[in-house]
């Protein structure tokens, strides 16, 4: 049992210390920290969205848009070209690191070109990714290429479908 | 010399054995306490770094057997919508088995069977709403790119327009 205050009763006279029952406290903390560890989620699922608007009955792009193609290589390397109206206006190629995407580069290009493209005003025009992968490529990494082109605010992601 | 007493040869013996002596006529008497505060603290602490990571998301995707997940860092929350789970053994669409992957690629009609009375039951529950062509798809991390955009590419044919790929949420592997 706890008490609150140290001094002991003295002198006869009736005691002001409150005494606070610790059991039930202990118990209730207990508990809680049972039910938390059961109904805790330690690993956070969450999802990347591919809308896929070639050869569906999604609405058509109103806007002047852009496409940027990356295509993914057996070497590992990425072949990125974006175009304007269906004609290519830039291409390049990112070298493998290794026997490893160099997803770094592709970061450094992808914040260029969101700098590039945004107009004064802070409007920009809509730019779609689309990816060609390759058996060489396992999903881990079409899902790292996905998470970088999207972290720069690329919405628009598609798939292409590669049968090999 | 120490202070003013002077320290003689035997005098620490002499103690010890006095000592000795004076232990054998009493009883020795044991009292534990315990420390309550630190242990409330560290409950509390507990409680409260618990409560911190709790999520009260309605929609928590179940892991399939089998599948690790990608990791990405820009994921977005999940949504109510069926699962298509490929490990690679085994292609599973809303618990229910369909096939092996290479098999269901080559027919995939039992797939495609599914994926339309999915679409049906959606519908029926739905029936002033456009069918807005959600689904999860979970695939392992190992498997090949190409094998997944297939069954991404059966999934739009059957007009599921919005493939959401289940990731492990943060930085971690």
């Amino acid at each position: 049992m706890a008490s609150v205050g140290g001094q002991p009763n003295q002198g006869g006279k009736r005691s002001l210390d409150a005494e606070i029952n610790l059991v039930p406290f202990i118990d209730l903390l207990s508990m809680c920290i049972c039910f938390l560890l059961m109904t805790a989620i330690w690993v956070e699922v969450g999802s990347i969205e591919i809308r896929q608007i070639l050869g569906t009955d999604a609405s058509p792009i109103q806007k002047e848009s852009l496409d940027l193609q990356i295509r993914l290589a057996a070497n590992k390397s990425m072949d990125v070209t974006l175009e304007k109206a269906g004609k290519a206006v830039q291409s390049f190629n990112i070298e493998a690191d290794g026997s490893a995407l160099k997803l770094s580069k592709l970061g450094n290009y992808m914040a260029q070109l969101m700098g590039a493209i945004v107009s004064p005003d802070g409007t920009s025009p809509d730019l779609t990714a689309r990816v060609i992968p390759t058996s060489a490529v396992n999903y881990a990494e079409l899902v790292s290429v996905l998470d970088i082109v999207k972290g720069y605010g690329v919405s628009n992601l598609a798939v292409v479908p590669v049968k090999e | 010399m120490l202070g003013n007493q002077v320290l003689r040869v035997g005098t620490f013996n002499k103690h010890l054995v006095a000592r000795k002596h004076k232990k054998k006529n009493y009883k020795k008497i044991i009292v534990a306490s315990l420390t309550l505060t630190s242990m409330v603290d560290m409950f509390s602490l507990l409680v409260i770094f618990l409560l911190q990571s709790f999520s009260n998301s309605p929609e928590v995707m179940a892991l399939s057997k089998g599948i690790t997940l990608p990791a990405a860092v820009t994921a977005g929350a999940s949504i109510d919508a069926p699962v298509l789970a490929i490990s690679g053994s085994e292609v599973v669409l809303d618990q229910k088995l369909i096939g092996e992957p290479a098999k269901v690629l080559s027919a995939p009609q039992p797939l495609l069977t599914r994926l339309q009375d999915l679409r049906g039951t959606w519908q029926a529950a739905h029936p002033t709403e456009k069918f807005t062509g959600d689904i999860h798809l979970q695939a392992d991390r190992d498997l090949p790119s190409t094998l997944v955009s297939q069954f991404i590419s059966i999934l739009i044919s059957q007009g599921y327009s919005s493939v959401r790929l289940a990731v492990a949420s943060g930085s971690g592997k």
